[in-house]
Parts: structure tokens; sequence; C-alpha cells
């Protein structure tokens, strides 16, 4: 029922179709011992063929479960997916069975993690663990297999890689090991690649040549990304458009520049604000009083309005839909991009 | 002695300050075969009422440091003199009460504060354990602590899991204050906090310095806490400073190619601010065997031959502002011959 091709024979250079992922209202839930925790609850976007979307929110926000189920990875049997279409081209990944799934993994969408000293493994070398995916998906082994890796070590500018190769993970600097990382997510050519926070236990003049790095294999090979982060600064050098997360939904949506020129939900614009610039002097912060709510005891409506210092009646009662808050500008080339916030400042008022 | 502050009688003078720590080899007969330069001459002084804000990147000593100022670890060579008192001289009662005078407050305050002591207990400790207070005037003090840094006093009896991870800062700030410190540490005091709880701690860091008048060593790599919070900026690379100066004459005019690098890779917080985009290459060699001359020749992409050969000094380049660099003729160690560049004065 999956209308990929089969993948034995696909050539080595070929990078799999681009495919367009949509994600259309999934909700994630955790059943626990203290209640239902809503951990995703009606996100919905699309990522376009070679684009880069940033997921930004603070911890328990959702973006990693987000990532996880995409891939059908949520930790099971607490957490389930309930509900909701996740459309790769033209396949709905959510309505196929596990071993169609291990066909899409890894193959057709990859996924880099944020600690790179626990996401590769001690024991085997570099050669193995590189090559693993190209034995699986692309059949390759022997000579075929080495020569493999040896060219993916290279993508990710590791160093006399026919050296490397045989290194261990415990021999090489934390960079190299998530240019490691890199190189096994691309090794079957993805079209999408998720990288869930994969800079964050980098130093920054490392950061800054991995997210290089990333940009440059991307130019290379035409992948489109969904980048998880809680950073700011790294939303605005690598992202095309951004999706704020907030208690488990999407709050705003926009073209990057568009998100920190004019942020329209009030929780986005109050975050950008409140970063200590290392361009300019000010006095104080601008703070957002409160912390972010417990997802086991959600309060009615929209969860933000307990912080929020523009919040109306209405804000306690109901959550609100995604309102378009105006067309932006286009881009370079393309249909004018949309910027959507689910805020109620932006619907009909007189509700 | 160069006062990068400029008071007279500064609070923590740190003179020229080396800690080495040995690698051991050998199984029945551990020799050393070799020393890390965690720390390799650094000086520096903070003022009372100041901030010297350390950046670098991980592995550059500033925990190290840090730790040798809070005395946990023993110097290896220089001298770190607090109000006047040199530190490797505390003993007994004085060394006890100098314990009191410093706090710390660290990056994780979820393994920061013991799970099994109420709050009571973590914020009275410092008292506690440095003074004789008696009983009742501990929980005052606490109850007058958790006030000031916005907690409920009567949450005193409450255990550290019952309290969200910005309440929990606020307690390691708390227990940080109680014995009346001259000088905190606030090693990484917010990187381990959601974004939109750490404007909150970091305004209450700088209203209590203000109300207070407390002096702070602030440890960060997060660029937009240091420029906020710090009077003083130093930039160290591989154990040593390699750039010193106010806060602001650092991020408008940074010398030193390392602290460029720095400051380009820390990313913009608004995209539409046009910057300078430096990526060095490479990675930070080991303070096992740093390399020969300036330590950040191998990376640098101003690199001259005398980088390989000769250690540039920490010295003042334009008024007050050090950088130990060849690009500047003052960092050129007196005696030393250098073709094309002037011996300095």
């Amino acid at each position: 029922m999956t209308t990929f091709p089969s993948d034995a024979g696909t050539s080595l250079d070929a990078p799999s179709s681009p495919s367009r992922l949509e994600v259309k209202d999934l909700q994630t839930w955790f059943y626990t011992g203290r209640g239902v925790v809503k951990a995703v609850d009606g996100v919905s976007f699309t990522l376009e063929p070679g684009e880069t979307l940033g997921l930004v929110g603070e911890s328990g926000s959702g973006k990693s479960i987000t990532c996880l189920s995409i891939l059908r990875l949520v930790p099971e049997p607490a957490g389930r997916i309930i509900g909701g279409e996740i459309w790769l081209g033209d396949t709905d990944l959510l309505q196929l069975s596990r071993h169609e799934m291990e066909q899409i993994r890894g193959r057709h969408v990859s996924m880099v993690l944020q600690d790179p000293m626990t996401s590769l493994n001690p024991v085997f070398n570099v050669e193995k663990q590189v090559g693993e995916g190209s034995m699986y998906h692309l059949g390759l082994h022997g000579s075929g297999l080495k020569d493999r890796v040896q060219q993916l070590l290279r993508w990710v500018r590791i160093p006399a890689p026919e050296v490397r190769a045989n290194d261990y993970p415990h021999q090489m600097s934390g960079g190299m090991r998530q240019r490691i990382v890199g190189a096994i997510a691309l090794s079957s050519q993805p079209s999408v690649l998720i990288a869930d926070e994969p800079t964050t236990s980098l130093d920054v003049t490392i950061q800054a040549q991995y997210l290089q790095l990333l940009k440059d294999l991307q130019e290379e090979h035409r992948f489109s990304m969904i980048f998880v982060t809680h950073d700011f600064g790294i939303v605005a050098r690598v992202c095309d458009r951004v999706a704020v997360m907030y208690a488990g939904r999407i709050v705003e949506m926009a073209p990057t520049r568009e998100l920190f020129g004019s942020p329209r939900h009030p929780y986005a614009r109050a975050l950008i604000h409140s970063l200590p610039d290392p361009d300019t002097e000010v006095e104080w912060l601008t703070t957002i009083p409160g912390q972010p709510p417990s997802l086991y005891d959600l309060p009615p409506g929209c969860p933000f309005a307990p912080r929020c210092s523009e919040a109306m009646d209405i804000c306690t009662q109901e959550y609100p839909p995604t309102f378009e808050t105006g067309i932006a500008e286009s881009g370079a080339a393309g249909p004018p991009a949309s910027h959507t916030a689910a805020c109620w400042l932006y619907g009909d008022k007189s509700r | 002695m160069t006062a990068t502050a400029g008071s007279p009688q500064p609070l923590l003078d740190v003179q020229h300050v080396r800690k080495y720590f040995p690698v051991n080899q050998g199984v029945l007969f551990r020799r050393p075969v070799g020393y890390i330069k965690a720390v390799d001459d650094v000086a520096f002084t903070i003022a009372p009422g100041e901030t010297f804000g350390l950046v670098g990147e991980s592995g550059c000593g500033k925990s190290t440091l840090a730790k040798l100022i809070l005395l946990l670890e023993p110097l290896t060579e220089g001298e770190i003199v607090f109000e006047g008192q040199s530190l490797t001289r505390l003993s007994g009662e004085s060394l006890r009460k100098y314990r009191g005078t410093v706090g710390a407050v660290f990056q994780d305050p979820f393994s920061s504060l013991s799970p099994r002591m109420r709050v009571r207990d973590i914020v009275g400790d410092p008292l506690t354990v440095t003074t004789d207070t008696p009983r009742r005037q501990i929980e005052e003090r606490v109850a007058e602590v958790l006030d000031q840094v916005g907690l409920n006093p009567a949450t005193a009896s409450n255990y550290p899991h019952e309290f969200s991870g910005g309440q929990r800062q606020r307690i390691a700030i708390a227990r940080a204050l109680s014995a009346f410190p001259r000088l905190v540490i606030l090693d990484e005091p917010v990187s381990a906090l959601d974004a939109s709880i750490r404007a909150q701690i970091i305004n209450l860091l700088k209203a209590l310095q203000q109300d207070l008048g407390l002096s702070y060593l602030l440890i960060a790599h997060d660029l937009g806490t240091v420029r906020f919070l710090s009077d003083y900026v130093g930039v160290m690379y591989l154990g040593q400073l390699v750039e010193k100066s106010t806060s602001r004459r650092v991020f408008t005019n940074p010398l030193h190619p390392y602290t460029r690098a720095l400051l380009s890779a820390a990313l913009p917080v608004r995209p539409d601010v046009a910057r300078e985009e430096v990526v060095i290459s490479g990675e930070v060699p080991s303070p096992l065997d740093p390399p020969s001359g300036c330590r950040f020749f191998p990376r640098c992409p101003a690199a001259m031959p005398v980088c390989e050969t000769v250690q540039p000094l920490l010295a003042p380049a334009e008024d007050g502002h050090e950088v130990a660099c060849h690009l500047y003729p003052t960092s050129v160690p007196q005696g030393a011959t250098v073709p094309g560049i002037q011996g300095g004065t």
C-alpha cells in the first residue's frame, strides 16, 4: 500500500523523491497514573520540500513528542497517537503497518538527536554504525558498503575517513560525534530530516560549525528539515518558517523574519522581548509572569491566559482556533506565506 | 597590578593563579606523566558591588577558577586575596567565616538542592555551618531571604520537589544569600531554566545586587545574560584570559580574534540585525598539550608566523582594554625578537 518504490535497487546519489510532509490535527496523549497528559493536542503544519521549519517551545511544550509521533516512536504503552493524520507525499504514516513503517524510518524520514554521547553505541565502531542504514535500506555490503561509509563521512567533513571509520565514538570530540550522527541520518538520502536540539550539547563555536554544515548538506542533498530548538538565535540563523509551541499546541506560525519583526501571539511576543540581547544594553529585561502550566492540570480555555497581559473573558473559557493574522510579505519567490496565531485577539471580538 | 576595576580596594583580587591537574600513569607506582593546565596564569579583580563576567567554551577553565575561589580546590600557584587577606593563609575560624562571605549558585537546581532536606534547612545551612547563630534567628533569616527572592516564607517546610525549576533556582539563590555574603559566584545560573523563566531570574539577580551591594562572579555561555549583568568581562581560552575590559567595550569593540568569533557564533536574537559571520575552523585543543605560542593560533583566522612561537601577553591595547594578541604591539613580551614587530615597551 505504500507508494514508495522498493528501495533495494535505488541509485546511491539520487535522493528519495522530495516529498511534502503534512501533519493534520495530531494528538498524542500519555496515560499515566496521575491522569491523561495531552502532550500534543491538535498540531497541524506542512513542510514543503527543501524547507526548514523551526519548532520552538519550552520543555514540555510538545515539540519532541511531535517529532517522535512523525516517526511513530512514541513510547508505548503510556503514550498513544490518538488522532490525526501524517501525510508524507500521498501516504498516511499513521495507517502503515509496523513493517511498512520500518521502510520509512531512517529511509525517507530520519532524525538527529540531542546528545551524540548517548545516541551512538559505544561498543561499535563508526563504520558499523554509519553503514547500518545503507546495509538495511540500500542492500549494500562488502566493499560497496565500505565505500559508501567513506562517502558519507566525507559528506559530513570528517577528515581522513578511511582512518576514522575504524574509530569508536569515545575517540572523537563532541562536534565530530554529532557529525557522525548526521552521516547516519543522511545514509539513505531521506527527504525529511528531523533535528531535535542537535547542537545543545555543543560549544558555541562548534555549534556554529554544525549549523553551517547542516545548511550546506541541505543545499547539496535537498532534504527538508524540522529543527527543534528552544533557542531563538538558532531559529533566526537556520529556519525559513517557525512554529511556536505552548502546552502541546502551536500558538503561532510565521516566516522567520515575520515572527521576529511582528510577533502576533502574546506568548511569542513576550518571549522574544524577554531575551537578553548581546547587541544592546537595557536597564531591565521584560519578564513573563508566572510559570508554564502543568500538563496534568491545564486551565480551561487558552493555557497561556493566566500569564497573558491581554487576556479577555473568552480566553479563560474557550481555546482559540487558529486565525490568519494578515498575509505576510512573500519571500523571494513562491506564494505569499501566511502568518497565523491561535489567539482570540485576532478573532471576531464580538463573540 | 593592573586594576581592571576602577575601585582602589578590590573585594577579590585574583593574582596570577595557576591550577594544574596531574595526569597519572602506572599501576603500582603511579607517577604524573603530564599536567592539564586548567587555569594558567589568570589575574583579575572584582570591586565591591560589581559583576565580573567570565565567558569561554567548556573546558576553558571558568568553572575551575570558581572552585579555586570557593576553596574547593587548592591552588597550584598564585594568590587569591579577598578583602586584603590571602585565601591560602586562612584556617580554622577565619576559613569558616570566609565560607560564609562567599555564596554560590550553580547551574542545575534539580541536582544542587538535596531532595531530603526541607527548604528551611537548605537555605539556613550556610548560617548553621559558618556561624553560631541560634536556631530561632536562623529561621527568621530564612523567612527574610525567601521573601527577598520572591518565595512565600510559608513554604519553608516544603521539600524541593514541590517547586518548579524557576522556584528551585530562587531557593538556591536564597541559600547563597542567607549568610550575608559579599561575593556570590554564579555558575551558569539560568542555562537550565526555561526561556520564559530566565528573564525573571536574571532581573532578580540584578535587583538583589543593587539592594544588597553584592559582587558577582558570573560564569555563563549565554552572552546576552553576560552583557546584561556584567560590568567587566573576561574572555577565557584554554585556561588563559585572552581579553578583558568593560562589558560595553568587549561587546561593541572586541579586539581578540577569538572574542570576535565567539560573539559571531553566539547567535543574534534578532535576524534583522546584520552581523559579521565568523565561523572558525577546528576544535579546542587538549589542555594537556596546548599549542606553543598563542594557544589560539591553530584556529585563528589572523594567525601570523610569530603566533606559533611567542606567547602574547595580556596587556592594555587601548585605554584599559586588555588583550593578549600579537595584532596589538603591547602584547609582545619584552626582549622577544620578532621580525617586523617592535619589542614591547
